[in-house]
């Protein structure tokens, strides 16, 4: 009878710690990588992993980790704890804000100028710079195949898909936009835009990736220091003569951003 | 509401690996708007464009001597993906080297660019499209840690007229990779008066690619700012160093300057005129009466 009894309290004793530890248990998280001949899991296990800092000196740790460290093997070099990771695990933010992705120019009718605007932004990571480049995949066209030509700018004051150039006439013809750095107010500052487009009358072509031009894309904003939701206001600009037929004209524009490398 | 609003991390990754391995990378990408959108994974290789970090994809030959895909057991390289308001998705890159592949560096991107639908063709779209890139930086090489060797150019000051209070002075200059092999600036800005420390500026870690130069920055609470030295300055002879690590192969670089109190004496000129100006108007004021 004393064994039995011995066993039952040793158990009550276990199902008791077990008890009061299940709710200070924390579960593991693990990342699960799929294809359709491999499953791979792992998990991290540190304990505790960032950068600390006071006014003389800055400190990285990471704490628990199974195994941190800089390591190598036939062909591969592996760097493994937090020291490892912020310096390279950074995240690029890119965005259209306000809400559309169309260029909604409307009907255009010849001799008046129709604009549209989109607002871009971008946070760039830690550390580095970005650059935005634009391009059209074809020249401005409606359904029937008809083009209206990227503008040249106002006269004496030419401009391509690389240098920029005033577009204040009403007699001045085709489609071009011009980009403004904006604050968080809408206001005009210019930042990242100043050295392409000095201010709102300037205008350039959009680069044509497609035929008869092939061209480049083009740099339309950049800075070379970290940035968080910088914006610029796009803004598109057609304007057609009286022998160009009137109606709907489309074509597609894109928006690149990378970082500094 | 932003109808295109993306995050994609790491922003940039660097490895070291010997010919012939297999590669692979995980990007998150996470659609942080309120629609549901349709990326469509590429791969481009690029080259560095001037000194400040600029990029530029035009007339650069694809690298024969690699060959990416990904991972995913649903998403492809040059086919739309699907991914759904407020929801993240891991794009799992492999890259398979030649074992071929001459030593150096291949430098290319990730992007994920925008469609309109489940077509791949946005050129039929009267709209915008987005574009973001990652960029993916590979040393192929023998050794986990190239030796790189590396010389500073074009190390100035400005402005040419130095004032003890007028304007900041700032620095200037250039690191070359003489080397097949990208690596990160470790180094100082000092600058000493009469042998004693005035700054010691640490440069920002910003890569230099292989065979290229990079302009110096600064670095300010882990920020990369211009190399500047703001006034007040005590007239005399600067040396301005910039020193990099040994790991680099580099010999240091340094020059002198010199602080002149330019605005304090035309200070003092102005009021000794306006002095002299007064004296003599009280002197004829006195010789009339």
């Amino acid at each position: 009878m004393t064994k039995p009894n011995r066993f039952f309290t040793i158990l009550a004793g276990f199902l008791t710690l077990l008890a009061i530890s299940l709710p200070f248990t924390r579960f593991a998280h693990a990342e699960t990588f799929l294809s359709p001949h491999y499953k791979i899991e792992y998990g991290n296990f540190n304990i505790t992993s960032g950068k600390k800092t006071n006014s003389t000196m800055i400190l990285t740790d990471t704490v628990g980790q199974n195994a941190p460290g800089a390591f190598t093997n036939t062909g591969f070099s592996l760097k493994s704890g937090f020291q490892y990771i912020y310096t390279t695990f950074n995240q690029f933010t890119f965005k259209i804000e306000n809400g559309k992705l169309n260029i909604n120019l409307g009907t255009l009718v010849p001799g008046v100028g129709a604009t549209d605007t989109n607002v871009i932004s971008i946070t760039s990571p830690s550390g580095h710079g970005y650059q935005i480049y634009s391009q059209e995949s074809h020249l401005f066209r409606n359904f029937t195949g008809q083009t209206i030509p990227n503008t040249s700018c106002d006269v004496g004051s030419t401009c391509t898909e690389s240098s920029s150039g005033t577009w204040t006439s009403g007699t001045t013809y085709g489609f071009g936009f011009n980009a403004l750095g904006i604050n968080s107010s809408n206001t005009v500052n210019g930042v990242g835009t100043s050295d392409i487009f000095p201010n709102d009358t300037y205008y350039r072509q959009f680069a044509n990736v497609g035929a008869p031009d092939f061209k480049n894309p083009q740099i339309i904003m950049t800075e070379s220091f970290p940035v968080k939701n910088h914006r610029a206001r796009i803004t598109y600009k057609a304007n057609i003569p009286g022998n160009q037929p009137s109606g709907n004209y489309e074509t597609a524009i894109t928006f690149t951003a990378v970082p500094f490398y | 509401m932003a109808f295109f609003d993306v995050t994609l991390t790491p922003a940039q990754v660097e490895i070291v690996a010997k010919p012939g391995t297999l590669i692979t990378q995980v990007f998150t990408v996470t659609n942080n708007s309120d629609n549901t959108i349709y990326l469509t994974p590429s791969v481009s290789v690029w080259q560095p464009n001037g000194p400040s970090g600029l990029i530029t994809y035009i007339d650069v030959p694809k690298n024969p001597y690699f060959d990416f895909s990904l991972l995913n057991s649903d998403i492809y390289l040059n086919k739309p993906f699907v991914l759904e308001a407020h929801s993240t998705q891991q794009v799992v890159l492999k890259a398979k080297s030649n074992p071929e592949t001459p030593l150096g560096d291949a430098y290319h991107t990730l992007f994920l660019t925008q469609t309109l639908g489940e077509t791949n063709d946005v050129s039929s779209s009267p709209s915008t499209v987005a574009r973001i890139g990652s960029h993916f930086l590979v040393s192929i090489s023998n050794s986990e840690s190239p030796t790189v060797q590396s010389k500073v150019i074009a190390f100035h000051a400005s402005p040419v007229v130095k004032d003890i209070f007028l304007t900041p002075i700032r620095f200037d200059g250039q690191i070359t990779n003489l080397t097949d092999y990208f690596f990160k600036i470790n180094g100082n800005l000092t600058i000493t008066k009469n042998n004693l420390v005035i700054a010691k500026i640490p440069l920002s870690p910003d890569n230099i690619l292989a065979n290229h130069s990079r302009s110096v920055t600064c670095l300010k609470n882990d920020t990369p700012i211009p190399c500047v030295l703001n006034p007040p300055l005590w007239p005399g002879k600067y040396t301005a160093t910039l020193s990099l690590d040994p790991s680099m192969n580099t010999q240091n670089a340094s020059f002198d300057f010199f602080v002149f109190p330019f605005s304090f004496v035309l200070l003092a000129s102005l009021v000794a005129l306006l002095g002299l100006f007064v004296w003599r108007q009280s002197r004829t004021l006195s010789k009339t009466k």
